[in-house]
């Protein structure tokens, strides 16, 4: 039951940070995200990989204060909006506790817990497919990573140092994401130099 | 023999720590560095084909698991080969382009993770590598930080970084089903794992590593980043990246740990169809030199893939010599396309022209590369391609032989483009003061020139010495397990 919770504070947490208008808001949530990992890892008894993840975590909400948030524009609100949103948020909830209850209900054994991860990691990239801010497609690919790490700890792998590759690839991403919004801008759609 | 596994890996995680500090002694100190390091590995994959025979199983196992097959040698070989050319190359070439330390230090990081990969042993093993050789190929093609690299940077990292969590989480179900990493354990283990965790896994495998390789309908990161990285460095990643850390990746996973089942032959065929009609069709639109190479690479995969997804001993063949001819054309390619850039100042042949009076040396050997890319006789390529094409009419299926002789038609009429527009003809007269480029950059381009001629000449011994115990390796699918565990230890 702990871990459903757990898992569904994170998936809400994942799908907030693609969502809320500031990006503030989204570094707090991936670190949400982070956090809940490390302990995820930690009550399956891997410490190595926790205290990895929880200095990843770390480490990644600094970069993303150094890097990616100085490119961030001020929060604006049109008139009305906010209760649109709270629907969604609303139909959000209820859509990942629906989600989470499925799984737990229908996976054989613990393979629930697989299950959870999975959503996790499809709830980071949500945020990839969908996002059109740069940051916020950034922020996805983190969470994406997080949700393997949780994922290889349930696996059984207790002494892993994967939560390092997966600092590496964030940081290094969000050098390279801040140098491009200082060129083109944050918008996804408008950057189109090059053409695939 | 099993010691020289580890140091493969560790002799450029050496290079990549010293480059720096020796750079800052002497630049050319540096380059000897780099060109030693690579020159010892391209000398310890030669010796992995003596004494013992070619297909001979080698393991190292000690806090990691390394493991040498037929298939392994073979990639070792084509990896080691380019990256000393390149290596070559860039000691002339990165003159120009500055920060010459750091381009070493990644060089060296990257090519220490396609090792890793190819002789990963281990599932972790394969996965750590993969990440160090990814973000050193992200850092190097946003190499310079120009706004075209870095936007081609963004686009190949979040491309990459997606398929490395598919593969993560696939690795993470593997273990769930067999207890382990160890690729050999799991082999054949996997032989009595739920066939529903099978499916999910393969599935994620495919798709992550499918997109590492380029495969249709996720190619599109791929002209960008070979376009928009220096020369040397989209050498590496059209010649030797996304084989090791894409096609090799499926083909040992595919094959020897999962078996290779008839759904994911047909659709390894499919994609590999698809792939090389998109990459041929969008190939021969390009006016940029090194975008339409990027899109003939991703043609030349579908190739590949075409081949191994066909599973007969032909198809493998002709698919893994494919895949090894295409390490040494297309480095040879770009290359010759990096020394015309740097020559003239652009890429575009619209805005080139009669360059091949001022450049013999690039241009004889880009001909030579062209003429194997398409299939003409007696270049490699057209030997790779014929087999291909054999083990698909063999197998009965007509049409796929029809989609392999179109793209083959397609790439010779895009590489006739390059000839005429940017090599024959007029010379231009913003091009006159133009001149060959230096001799360490031609003297690369002309080794593999010779290379695509020689091999094409001696293709009997080539498929006998070093195709064959690939092939071997493939064919032995889940046996692979009991190979590595009854394996010199």
């Amino acid at each position: 039951m702990l871990t459903i919770a757990l898992f569904a504070i994170m998936i809400l947490a994942a799908v907030y940070a693609a969502e809320t208008r500031e990006f503030r808001n989204s570094i707090y949530a991936v670190a949400l995200v982070g956090v809940g990992v490390a302990i995820f890892q930690l009550a399956e008894g891997a410490p190595v990989p926790a205290a990895l993840q929880l200095i990843a975590a770390f480490v990644v909400t600094y970069a993303f204060n150094r890097t990616l948030l100085p490119k961030s524009s001020p929060r604006e609100y049109a008139e009305g909006e906010m209760i649109s949103r709270l629907v969604s948020l609303l139909f959000i909830v209820l859509s990942v506790v629906l989600a989470c209850g499925i799984a737990a209900a229908v996976a054989p054994m613990n393979y629930y817990r697989y299950l959870l991860s999975l959503l996790l990691v499809l709830a980071g990239i949500y945020a990839v497919a969908f996002k059109k801010d740069i940051k916020k497609i950034v922020a996805g690919i983190v969470i994406a990573g997080y949700a393997g790490e949780a994922l290889l700890v349930l696996a059984g792998e207790k002494q892993g140092i994967t939560p390092l590759a997966g600092l590496a690839a964030a940081v290094l991403l969000s050098f390279i994401a801040s140098r491009l919004i200082d060129r083109l801008g944050a918008d996804i759609t408008k950057i189109r130099e090059l053409r695939g | 023999m099993k010691y020289l596994l580890p140091l493969l890996i560790a002799l450029p995680l050496l290079g990549a720590a010293l480059a720096p500090l020796f750079c800052r002694i002497n630049r050319r100190s540096a380059d000897i560095l780099i060109l030693l390091v690579t020159l010892f590995s391209a000398a310890i994959a030669v010796s992995f084909y003596w004494p013992g025979p070619a297909n001979e199983a080698i393991v190292f196992h000690s806090r990691i698991t390394l493991a040498l097959d037929g298939l392994s040698r073979l990639l070792v070989l084509a990896a080691s080969g380019v990256a000393f050319f390149v290596a070559v190359y860039s000691t002339a070439y990165m003159e120009k382009h500055g920060s010459k330390d750091l381009f070493y230090s990644l060089f060296m990081l990257m090519l220490a993770g396609i090792y890793g990969v190819i002789l990963a042993g281990d599932l972790m093993v394969m996965y750590i590598s993969l990440e160090v050789a990814a973000l050193s190929a992200y850092a190097l093609v946003a190499f310079g930080f120009e706004t075209q690299k870095l936007e081609a940077s963004f686009k190949y990292f979040i491309m990459g970084e997606a398929a490395s969590a598919l593969i993560l989480v696939a690795i993470g179900l593997v273990r769930a089903a067999t207890g382990t990493f160890d690729m050999a354990e799991v082999s054949l283990r996997l032989q009595l794992a739920a066939p529903y965790i099978k499916a999910v896994s393969v599935g994620l495998f495919l798709t992550g590593f499918g997109m590492k390789a380029a495969l249709f309908p996720f190619h599109a990161w791929l002209p960008d980043a070979h376009t928009a990285a220096p020369s040397p460095v989209s050498a590496m990643l059209s010649g030797v990246i996304i084989k090791s850390l894409g096609v090799y990746a499926i083909v040992r996973i595919a094959f020897n740990l999962f078996g290779f089942s008839s759904t994911c032959a047909a659709i390894v065929v499919t994609l590999g169809a698809l792939t090389i009609l998109v990459g041929g069709f969008m190939g021969i639109g390009q006016w940029d030199i090194k975008r339409l190479m990027a899109f003939s690479s991703v043609s030349q995969v579908g190739y590949i893939a075409l081949g191994l997804g066909l599973a007969t001993p032909l198809g493998v063949m002709g698919g893994l010599y494919h895949l090894f001819n295409h390490a040494i054309m297309k480095s040879l390619l770009f290359l010759g396309a990096g020394s015309v850039e740097q020559a003239t100042g652009t890429r575009r042949m619209d805005e080139l022209g009669g360059v091949s009076g001022k450049m013999p040396a690039t241009w004889l050997s880009t001909l030579a590369g062209s003429l194997a890319i398409s299939g003409v006789p007696p270049f490699n390529g057209f030997w790779s391609k014929l087999f291909i094409i054999m083990a698909c009419v063999q197998t009965g299926r007509l049409w796929l032989a029809l989609v392999a002789v179109i793209g083959s038609v397609l790439t010779m009429a895009a590489f006739l483009k390059v000839q005429r527009h940017a090599f024959m003809g007029q010379l231009k007269e913003s091009l006159s003061g133009i001149k060959e480029a230096p001799l360490a950059m031609t003297i690369p381009l002309l080794s593999l020139a010779l290379a695509c001629l020689l091999i094409g000449l001696l293709s009997p011994f080539v498929v006998s010495g070093l195709i064959n115990p690939a092939v071997a390796a493939v064919a032995a699918g889940p046996e692979y397990g009991r190979i590595m565990i009854g394996g010199i230890r």
